[in-house]
């Protein structure tokens, strides 16, 4: 059943985007080039890369947010049927918060020093909902309770430097799902909290698809955080999606050398005391060779890859992944 | 909170006592009164007798512990120049260095923070700018220089202002004016770079993932935040505003405590000196306990106990 709907109409569908961001002395770095991907009802997408892979770009294009240098110079976002790229800023504007949600990376900074977090959760819930005073009250409440915070009624009247990160990534959590989004964007949700508190963050966040059927998706670096709760995975390189497929079938059986290299990475070191690494640096992203991205830092490199970059082909029905090399590439 | 406030209390009576102290030694240290005082030609008993009335033949510490116990009986001394009690002529001038010094400092609150936040608005623009160049000129100007030009321009060459004096709204234009100019300055480029760093945090971006409109942001949360470090700056500068109002008032003859105060040296009317620094003294630092407790209002992480 879910499986026809992503196939049939996903939630969101982005294909071809590609952002630029202007660079000093006229160097335009491309952020995204030509992803596609798709999130269905109700998945959990997870979008893997190292830091300046383009991931959060890509985040922030959906929500129309990219910083003042950088800009979409192509492609659509579809959400719901509609091209968001072509959206008033005003339609944008009530779009975010509502529609979509989002959870950034560090809760200690994410809300406002100087209001009560009960005061937050309502300004989400009195931008987009004819709610009368009490009964936005109920539902900062009722918030926090499905978020998982004892004595909820006491915590609205507390201010972020009273709260631990772990309750305030939650808060967090609750003013991004206060208006019942069909999509939740959680770009690295985990990273800023210690360990015992990102998998209670990530139980909440898949809790949550269970509960409410949102979509999630989750932008993060560490392939530990993905598998705990994605449905798929899509990874990415250099602005660039190198592999996309079933969380399973990525473990599993992965298609490109770089999928391969960050989950050998992830994780705990195996005997030595050195945590694995992969050799060599990303590409200057104003300045790619031709090719693959990868080339340079790839052990199964081969003349072909540093003259024509592969195209994303499919492998199963739904993996895919472009490496010319994808067949021979060991678990 | 109470217990804070009694606390800094405390602290400002040992300040002004050392104030005080500090200020009647260097009075009498600066030179002897009665030669100025009495004709050229004045006898030595004329001399003693006069140092005899005001208590000037006796030991400093002796004198200075008369001036507390007679301060606490509200005997404030008597000045020798006018012979009038001191905190008399000095409360006569106090409403004309309230009036230059409030008008001053709500100027510069005012239009510092109006224009910091329009240049941090427009960031980047001729406004900006031209806003910012101005800014440093004004900060690097000499409030006395300022002043100067000021005279030389609106009054000599224009004649649109009064020299000097307090005579109406349009004597006070140039003095509170140039008053406010190295105030203003800061508070302007405190607010613009305050602003700027707010509206670039990670909450304002989750602000906007909210879906609040911008002008919601800029007023109900930028501004806010970026006001705490402009209420820190302010409190500095009202020590600032109050040296600046000396060299103004003098300037431009304006009958306040200032140029009561740079006259009461020149003459060296010890009792006027020493009552004009306790008023100035205890002022700013009641003004500097209000702008600590106005951080609790804006700033929930700030709690004192």
């Amino acid at each position: 059943m879910s499986f026809d709907q992503t196939t049939i109409e996903p939630l969101l569908a982005v294909s071809d985007l590609s952002v630029e961001i202007e660079g000093r002395e006229g160097r335009t770095v491309r952020a995204a080039r030509g992803l596609s991907f798709s999130v269905g009802k109700g998945r959990v997408m997870g979008v893997i890369g190292e830091s300046g892979s383009g991931k959060s770009m890509t985040a922030l294009s959906v929500m129309r947010l990219l910083p003042r240098a950088a800009k979409v110079t192509g492609g659509r976002v579809m959400f719901q049927g509609e091209d968001l790229l072509t959206k008033s800023p005003r339609a944008m504007r009530s779009l975010r918060g509502r529609a979509i949600g989002m959870i950034l990376q560090d809760p200690s900074v994410s809300l406002d020093p100087l209001y009560s977090v009960g005061d937050q959760i309502d300004e989400a819930l009195r931008m987009h909902a004819r709610m009368g005073k009490a009964e936005r009250h109920a539902r900062a409440v009722e918030l926090l309770t499905s978020v998982g915070i004892p004595s909820p009624e006491d915590r609205l009247d507390q201010y972020p430097h009273e709260m631990s990160g772990g309750m305030l990534q939650r808060v967090v959590a609750a003013i991004a799902i206060a208006l019942n989004p069909a999509l939740l964007i959680a770009d690295e949700p985990t990273t800023a909290l210690d360990p015992t508190i990102q998998v209670q963050v990530l139980d909440l966040l898949a809790g949550l698809r269970d509960r409410l059927g949102i979509s999630i998706l989750l932008i993060t670096h560490d392939f530990g955080v993905a598998a705990h709760i994605c449905d798929d995975i899509m990874v990415m390189y250099a602005g660039e999606v190198v592999e996309m497929g079933p969380v399973r079938q990525i473990f599993d059986r992965p298609a490109h050398p770089y999928t391969r290299a960050l989950m050998h990475s992830s994780g705990a070191p195996e005997g030595g005391n050195r945590l694995p690494t992969i050799d060599g640096s990303p590409p200057d992203l104003a300045d790619l060779p031709p090719g693959c991205a990868f080339a340079q830092r790839c052990p199964m490199v081969q003349p072909r890859c540093r003259a024509e970059a592969p195209p994303r082909r499919a492998l199963t029905p739904d993996h895919s992944a472009a490496c010319w090399r994808s067949e021979e590439i060991p678990a | 909170m109470l217990n804070y406030i009694l606390k800094r209390l405390g602290l400002a009576a040992i300040t002004i006592f050392g104030v005080l102290l500090l200020i009647f030694i260097a009075a009498r240290a600066s030179g002897d009164v009665t030669l100025l005082m009495l004709p050229q030609d004045a006898t030595d008993e004329m001399i003693a007798a006069f140092r005899a009335q005001h208590g000037l033949d006796q030991p400093v510490i002796v004198q200075f512990w008369q001036f507390l116990m007679g301060m606490l009986g509200g005997d404030f001394g008597t000045s020798l120049r006018y012979q009038r009690p001191a905190i008399e002529v000095i409360l006569q001038r106090l409403p004309a260095t309230l009036e230059l010094t409030l008008s001053a400092f709500g100027l510069a609150l005012v239009l510092g923070v109006t224009l910091g936040m329009l240049s941090a608005y427009w960031r980047g623009s001729v406004f900006d700018r031209v806003i910012r160049v101005v800014a440093i000129m004004l900060q690097s100007m000499p409030g006395f220089w300022l002043a100067i030009m000021a005279i030389l321009v609106f009054a000599v060459t224009l004649g649109w202002l009064p020299t000097s004096g307090r005579n109406g709204f349009l004597s006070l234009i140039m003095p509170a004016v140039t008053l406010a100019t190295f105030p203003l300055s800061g508070i302007l480029r405190m607010t613009r770079s305050s602003i700027l760093e707010t509206i670039e945090s990670e909450y304002v971006k989750f602000l906007r993932i909210k879906g609040v409109p911008e002008s919601t942001i800029l007023w109900r949360h930028a501004l806010r935040n970026a006001l705490i470090p402009v209420i820190a700056l302010c409190g500095l500068q009202l020590g600032n505003l109050m040296g600046g109002a000396v060299i103004t008032e003098t300037i431009f003859n304006w009958p306040g405590l200032g140029s009561l105060m740079i006259e009461s040296f020149v003459s060296r009317d010890y009792p006027v000196i020493q009552v004009g620094v306790l008023f100035i003294a205890t002022m700013l630092i009641l003004l500097n306990l209000a702008v600590d407790l106005l951080f609790c209002v804006v700033d929930p992480r700030i709690r004192y106990a």
